[in-house]
């Protein structure tokens, strides 16, 4: 399974997971025609787009990918808060597997200021266990036999801080990052509890742009999990294997 | 003045001095378990870093006698800023102590007050009226509630009830008393806080009134409660710091709590065919064998 990374930050986030003639779309933050580039403008071969939750840069393009067929995912609150209608829409439930070709996503509840925010476990024979979760300042859950986790490290707490004092950050936007969502060290503090014996590979998502420093994550996180720590970067296309 | 001012070092010395003194000819009583100069000390590290909107320095800004009497607010309340349990504030010259949500319930607790404070929502059986058999007091007489019931666009009101340390009183507000309550902060009950944890701002706010009513109707037994009722309307503001310390408290209490056994696919496996992607990628990373895990 490759996984390829087409957006992760606030100005919109999509990933790709390909497999031989089928490809999941997680996210619809990038516009149809960039998604399509990613594609190789292979349509056919994308059986499902799900979406995490109602903010636009998830959601945005969800409903272009309904009027090319493309059947998509996401929770009640997230299709009502985007209003999206039509025969391609199918609602998630916590807890409940669904079915998209032969992938099989098992959808959670995650901790965002937008209600119905969701993150997703994806199986695939090709890919194994992979954990998707962004935008979410902490997770309730753990989560035993994953082989892959895609999470957010949105900001560090210092970094914060630090561009408060500066100014180039407003208090008020950072009171918001700080409850909705996951800093360095509670992400390392999580990543710990959860146990990670069957994990090969992580990719940190959905960096702030001011907040946030990909190489020093990147390092801290290795040096914690002695796994293989990806960030993603728009651009980035890696195997992800059972 | 000035140059006390100019140097917080020389100030603080001062401050402790002056502390010192008045707790030896009892003016002020200090709180048991308490460390004054521990909290003088961090609330100086505090203020050092502590800018005014137009980001000068606090210490340099405002007036040297509304800093004292924010730490003296600080010290008889027995406050620790290293804590979050306050915060400091200036309102142009004005130094201001701001208790945080946690800073009311170290309070609370020490005063030997057992505060609980409960939501109601729509839905809910609630009954309460006033206790005329004995005191005449506000009396909860029966509140059955249902998960079904639990949603925050639906909170119709909450109460507190506290116990212990010579009272037994019980505080009832309704939404619209607490928005109103909230329409006197600086974000007008329209932050991101209030929006999206509109369960706890509510329950701040009543507990903050219940204790309120309980300090300003006592007797100056207790010196910190003077200390106190100045710095009770504050719970509108809240800084990073708090809402990061709130989600520390919420983590601890919440995270990685529910252990999900992912078993996926495993029944209906189609199997796989292994050949490689299509190869019209560019900079493919082959990801590696695994590491030991923990």
């Amino acid at each position: 399974m490759k996984l390829k990374v087409l957006g992760s930050s606030s100005k919109g986030n999509c990933y790709l997971l390909q497999s031989v003639g089928e490809t999941l779309v997680i996210e619809a933050g990038l516009k149809f025609q960039d998604v399509q580039k990613g594609l190789n403008f292979n349509m056919s071969s994308v059986t499902g787009l799900l979406v995490s939750h109602a903010h636009k840069d998830h959601s945005k393009y969800a409903e272009v990918f309904t009027k090319h067929g493309i059947d998509v995912y996401m929770s009640e609150q997230t299709r009502d808060k985007i209003e999206l209608k039509g025969h391609r829409v199918h609602t998630l439930s916590a807890g409940e597997e669904q079915k998209i070709g032969n992938f099989t996503v098992l959808p959670f509840l995650t901790e965002h200021d937008c209600d119905g925010s969701m993150g997703f476990v994806v199986n695939h024979p090709d890919l194994g266990n992979l954990l998707f979760a962004t935008d979410t300042y902490y997770l309730r859950y753990k989560f035993q036999n994953l082989n892959h986790i895609m999470i957010e490290a949105n900001y560090a707490l210092d970094i914060l801080q630090k561009n408060i004092d500066s100014g180039a950050l407003a208090e008020l936007v950072a009171k918001r990052t700080v409850k909705s969502h996951f800093e360095l060290e509670n992400l390392k503090e999580w990543l710990v509890s959860n146990g990670l014996s069957t994990v090969r590979n992580i990719v940190l998502i959905h960096l702030s742009d001011g907040n946030s420093d990909a190489k020093r994550f990147k390092k801290e996180v290795e040096e914690l999990t002695f796994k293989t720590v990806f960030i993603a970067d728009p651009g980035l296309e890696i195997f992800l294997n059972p | 003045m000035a140059e006390i001012v100019q140097k917080p070092v020389d100030m603080q010395e001062w401050v402790f001095q002056k502390i010192e003194g008045m707790q030896k000819d009892k003016q002020v009583e200090i709180p048991q378990n308490y460390s004054y100069a521990n909290a003088l000390k961090s609330a100086f590290l505090k203020l050092a870093e502590t800018e005014t909107k137009d980001h000068k320095p606090v210490l340099t800004e405002c007036s040297k006698v509304s800093i004292y009497n924010a730490l003296l607010d600080m010290v008889i309340q027995g406050l620790n800023p290293a804590k979050t349990q306050c915060y400091f504030i200036a309102y142009g010259k004005q130094l201001k102590l701001v208790r945080s949500y946690f800073g009311t319930l170290a309070i609370a607790k020490r005063l030997g007050i057992e505060a609980n404070v409960n939501l109601i929502y729509e839905g809910d059986v609630f009954e309460y009226g006033y206790d005329l058999e004995s005191n005449g007091k506000i009396k909860v007489f029966k509140h059955e509630t249902n998960l079904k019931n639990m949603d925050n666009s639906k909170i119709i009101g909450a109460y507190a009830i506290l116990r212990g340390g010579n009272t037994d009183c019980v505080e009832i507000m309704n939404i619209s008393q607490i928005k109103a309550s909230w329409n006197m902060g600086a974000a007008r009950g329209s932050s991101e806080a209030h929006k999206t944890f509109t369960d706890q701002m509510v329950k701040k706010t009543v507990l903050n009134r219940a204790l309120k009513y309980y300090v300003n109707s006592s007797s100056d037994e207790n010196i910190a409660f003077d200390a106190m009722a100045r710095t009770t309307d504050n719970e509108q503001f809240s800084t990073v710091e708090e809402n990061y310390s709130e989600v520390s408290g919420e983590i601890e209490a919440n995270g990685s709590t529910q252990e999900v056994i992912v078993n996926l696919g495993e029944k209906n496996i189609q199997k796989a065919e292994s050949k490689t992607p299509e190869p019209e990628q560019k900079k493919s990373v082959e990801s590696t064998e695994p590491m030991p895990g923990f």
